[in-house]
């Protein structure tokens, strides 16, 4: 291992070489639209030129034009409710599938799993039928409610396999110091949930955060709509005027982005936990 | 603590439950919002009305071009009618039609929204807009102007302004190829040819979006397929012919020779309407196979260039002219303010506002007392042989959807270098039988 | 209390405690896709309540449909090339980023950023980049690569090869993480071991690394499976499904037809095929990549 530093690898220098292309190329498209959205109209024409100036009035013009603070609200609520909700909900419901052995449980894993499998598009229809009826329409909470349900599978898949790894003497030990069920569950195994948690909050976030299809459906409002729809009708909106797509687009990107980089870890490990557990 | 547990749980399956109990509204919007009260607000158990209570219309529509002259009308509105306040809404016009469909149908209909002239009847047969029969401005309707927003003896919107299809050109562009305009399909071909060698793209597309190639199509149908059948729709629609029977797969053949020779520009299918606007406007490229609404964004690009128009002739010089009522706005008889909704339609339709909308639109009148200045040539020019043209409808009026999008995709595949005109008109036949009764016809 | 009484209490809890989430994954994943069953046997517009019992027409319809008769070559041409190429560029990143290059790190970061990105802004982006005069076709012609510059929206063979290019560039640096991960976990004794045998590259790479990475292989086959037959929110907002039918896939049709063209009840007949086809494809692949798994 401590070979390496001494001794130049010429296959690794290539290797590295050619990697570093590789990356400015998947990168590329992100770091284009970040430049391009700097670009006056005029400069906008000629493709492979950089911005002469920090010209920000196409960030003006994203931002109002598009009510960007009412669509990050909304996206906000949407997230942090759903994400609340899935926590408490897929934990309760993973406790007693991982810890009964019966026929009955295993099934109702599997029926949970199951969800991964069912499309969207197959369900949409009727769906849409059922919001409207439970009068959800326009509602955000109709949108919390569809996040909520595309996240059960996975939660319940990442909290079960994690619990199952939790040693059973130590519930034991609670009850025979007079536990009940519930106490055992929210004092000793709750706490211990934290990393299964953390991936969890990784693997649902971005799907809530950027789905298009529910309010795409369920929103018709300007004021309740949240980012990925609100964007899609402000690009929409202006079809040659490249300069405000590339701003909003780059103040989208912004927030996963920064989330990410600073939280890189925890990403990485979410991941991977239910996949290698799997 | 068990118990607390299990009211815990059994609370949470209940509350997620809740929204269905209450009385539908949604819930309350962010502090930001300014007040929307009156849009949730039960109509029925309002504190009792006075002159200066807050009335607060929505207004849907497609176009971002008309913001500012409908901002202008609107505060016109609101300063006669004071304690009304108007939001504007805009959805992306191929989004329009089942964003509103949506609303409509979920009880959320706009109190005033706007709809494709040429389809208008689809939100008379299915009651998305209000009777508007006794409005003063029906008896000054160009005839034939009422007729997309009449049915069955009453009128239920009004017709903003009418548009027509066309070839609208850059001059100074024809000049610079020594193209003159064609007077046939032939001469139509050799302009195309000239242009090419000179450098200059013959045809500009907006291929992106969806509603510029249905309008490329349009001023095909009228010229070949209406010209040579005017009455092919309705034996259509009595299974007298099939579209096989028609100019129909002739007319798709000639799209394709244009597409072959390299008459449209390329990459058409990646770009947007404004961008195709933008390259004739600047005479990188020299036609626009579109409605008339093109000039006014011509002019604006490029107030100083010349511009103008002339209709797509056939191999004999004839040709018909596809005219429709561009946008038609209306109320709907659901919103909890219909009164003043139907007010603000007709205040659109008063001769001021008329005006003002036409001018900033740069399009055609559908009133008898209402004469907009346009001064631009393609307008013009546009409007004399319009006067002396037989003029139809848009070619959809009579086809269920589906076979007006096969259609469309049909052309997005010839452009796309598909040499299967059989296929596409076989699906074209094979959907209309299938969906035919969802034609609205005239009554 | 006695035994048997505590114990079912605790179960009885234990139900309750699943309540909350059965309840919204029945009413709002399976109570629909039940009533999909029954409207596609209807010939419910969408638009009014006025519809009949239509039989089997509608599935009959569909095997004549061209629109789903494309869609269906699309969406399994699609999941087929994204999960195969996919994987393969995704398992050769993993071995690089395991490679023990110095910039491990910035690399992984950098090939998975693109992974946070939603659709809505891909196609914002590449909607311009890829346009017949967008930046890459400009920089072709000025490297004098000008054959390689080719209208990716406007011909048919090559929209749908783009949206398969969009989607692999998104992804690879989920799955070379997943992969990684599994990498990380197979003890090096085990290369030692065979090198010592005199076992090549090769042989290291099949009989080693791949049987064990197995369980790896089959979440990244399963993702890449599943997410390309409902592919659905690139073609609609990129591509609109065109030119012609191109880049329809099953669920931008059954939007089409149900919303567009408001045949709801042929939309949920085809959607009801779709939800079979998914289910039955992965279960199978389940269980195949599953059989192929070896514990260490």
């Amino acid at each position: 291992m401590g070979k390496k530093k001494f001794r130049v690898n010429p296959k690794m220098t290539i290797l590295g070489a050619i990697m570093l292309f590789a990356s400015f190329v998947s990168l590329f498209p992100i770091l284009y639209a970040i430049l391009s959205s700097f670009k006056t109209k005029v400069e906008m024409g000629d493709v492979l030129a950089l911005p002469s100036s920090l010209y920000l009035e196409n960030y003006q013009v994203a931002w109002e034009r598009s009510d960007f603070p009412a669509l990050l609200t909304n996206s906000l609520f949407v997230t942090v409710l759903s994400m609340s909700i899935i926590l408490v909900i897929g934990s309760l419901a993973a406790y007693p599938i991982s810890r009964n052995s019966g026929k009955l449980y295993v099934f109702l894993y599997l029926f949970f799993l199951s969800g991964m499998m069912v499309p969207f598009q197959s369900g949409m229809i009727p769906l849409y039928g059922l919001i409207r009826n439970l009068g959800l329409m326009n509602t955000r909470l109709s949108l919390v409610l569809v996040a909520v349900n595309a996240s059960i599978p996975i939660t319940i898949l990442i909290f079960t396999g994690f619990i199952k790894t939790i040693p059973r003497e130590l519930e034991e030990a609670a009850k025979i110091d007079g536990c009940g069920y519930m106490k055992t569950l929210f004092r000793i195994v709750f706490p211990l949930l934290v990393p299964a948690t953390v991936s969890v909050i990784i693997l649902n976030i971005l799907p809530i955060w950027n789905d298009f299809m529910s309010p795409l459906l369920f929103i018709s409002r300007a004021e309740l709509r949240t980012l990925p729809v609100g964007i899609y009708m402000f690009i929409g909106d202006r079809s040659s005027d490249f300069g405000p797509i590339f701003a909003i687009s780059t103040l989208t990107l912004i927030i996963p982005v920064a989330l990410f980089l600073s939280l890189q870890k925890y990403f990485y490990k979410g991941i991977t936990a239910g996949a290698v557990k799997g | 603590m068990k118990k607390l547990a299990i009211v815990l749980v059994i609370a949470l399956t209940a509350v997620l439950f809740l929204p269905a109990c209450s009385s539908g509204g949604s819930p309350a919007p962010a502090p930001s919002e300014p007040a929307a009260a009156a849009e949730s607000a039960p109509a029925a158990e309002s504190a009792p009305q006075t002159e200066a209570a807050a009335v607060e219309l929505s207004l849907l529509t497609w176009d971002p071009d008309i913001q500012e002259v409908c901002a202008e009308i609107n505060n016109k509105f609101i300063a006669e009618n004071p304690g009304v306040t108007i939001s504007v809404d805009i959805i992306p016009g191929d989004q329009y039609e089942t964003v509103l469909n949506t609303r409509v149908l979920a009880g959320e209909s706009p109190d005033v929204f706007m709809y494709f002239g040429s389809s208008a009847n689809k939100m008379i047969a299915d009651n998305f807009w209000g009777k508007v029969t006794d409005s003063a401005f029906v008896s000054r309707l160009i005839p034939g102007f009422d007729d997309s927003v009449s049915y069955r003896g009453d009128v239920f919107g009004f017709p903003m302004n009418a548009s027509g299809n066309g070839v609208f050109y850059n001059k100074d562009a024809f000049a610079q190829a020594g193209a003159s305009v064609p007077a046939t399909y032939a001469e139509f071909l050799e302009t195309c040819e000239k242009l090419k060698s000179a450098g200059i793209d013959p045809i500009a597309l907006g291929g992106i979006d969806v509603w510029p190639i249905q309008h490329f199509i349009a001023n095909f149908v009228a010229t070949f397929v209406i010209t040579a059948d005017p009455d092919y729709e309705m034996k259509r629609i009595n299974g007298d012919i099939t579209y096989a029977q028609t100019e129909y797969p002739a007319m798709f053949t000639r799209i394709m020779e244009l597409a072959q020779n390299d008459y449209i520009a390329r990459g058409s299918l990646g770009i947007t309407h404004d961008q195709s606007v933008e390259s004739v406007a600047n005479g990188s490229a020299a036609m626009l196979l579109n409605g008339s609404w093109t000039v006014g964004q011509l002019q604006e690009i490029n107030p100083d260039g010349n511009f103008g128009y002339f209709p797509l002739p056939n191999d004999d010089g004839k040709y018909t002219i596809t005219a429709f009522v561009d946008k038609a706005i209306g109320f709907s008889p659901t919103s909890a303010h219909a009164d003043v909704a139907r007010k603000l339609v007709e205040f659109y339709a008063e001769p001021a506002q008329a005006k003002m909308y036409l001018e900033a639109a740069h399009s055609m009148p559908t009133l008898t007392d209402v004469t907009p200045d346009i001064s631009a040539d393609a307008s013009v020019e546009f409007a004399e042989r319009l006067a002396t043209s037989q003029v139809v409808g848009f070619f959809q009026n009579f086809m269920p959807n589906s076979t007006y999008d096969e259609a469309t995709k049909g052309v997005q595949a010839i452009l796309a270098g598909d040499t299967n005109i059989n296929a596409i008109i076989e699906s074209m036949d094979r959907t209309f039988d299938q969906d035919k009764a969802s034609v609205i016809l005239p009554e | 209390m006695n035994r048997g009484a505590f114990r079912q209490k605790e179960r009885l809890l234990g139900l309750l405690l699943i309540l909350p989430a059965l309840t919204i994954f029945l009413t709002i994943t399976y109570y629909p896709l039940i009533f999909s069953f029954f409207y596609s046997v209807t010939d419910f517009t969408g638009r009014s309540l006025d519809f009949n019992f239509v039989g089997l027409e509608n599935f009959r319809n569909a095997m004549n449909d061209s629109l789903v008769r494309a869609s269906i070559w699309n969406t399994f041409s699609f999941a087929l090339f994204t999960t195969l190429i996919g994987n393969a560029v995704n398992l050769l990143l993993a071995l690089v980023l395991d490679s023990g290059l110095r910039t491990k790190n910035y690399l992984r970061t950098a090939f998975y950023i693109p992974c946070l990105l939603s659709p809505v802004i891909v196609s914002a982006i590449f909607g311009s980049i890829l346009q017949y005069d967008g930046v890459l076709n400009t920089f072709l012609k000025t490297i004098g690569l000008d054959f390689l510059a080719l209208d990716y929206f406007g011909k048919m063979n090559l929209a749908m090869p783009m949206l398969m290019a969009l989607n692999i560039w998104q992804w690879c640096g989920y799955g070379a993480i997943i992969y990684l991960a599994g990498l990380q976990t197979i003890p090096t004794e085990y290369y030692e071991a065979a090198t010592i045998d005199g076992a090549g590259a090769f042989d290291k790479f099949f009989k080693i690394t791949l049987p064990l990475l197995m369980p790896s292989i089959t979440i990244v086959t399963f993702m890449s499976l599943t997410g390309g037959l409902k592919l659905f929110d690139l073609p609609f907002i990129l591509t609109k499904g065109g030119p012609g039918n191109a880049t329809q896939t099953i669920g931008t049709a059954i939007y089409k037809i149900g919303f567009e063209y408001n045949k709801m009840g042929y939309a949920t007949a085809i959607a009801v095929l779709f939800f079979f086809v998914i289910a039955i494809l992965a279960i199978a692949q389940l269980r195949l990549t599953r059989s192929r798994e070896v514990e260490h």
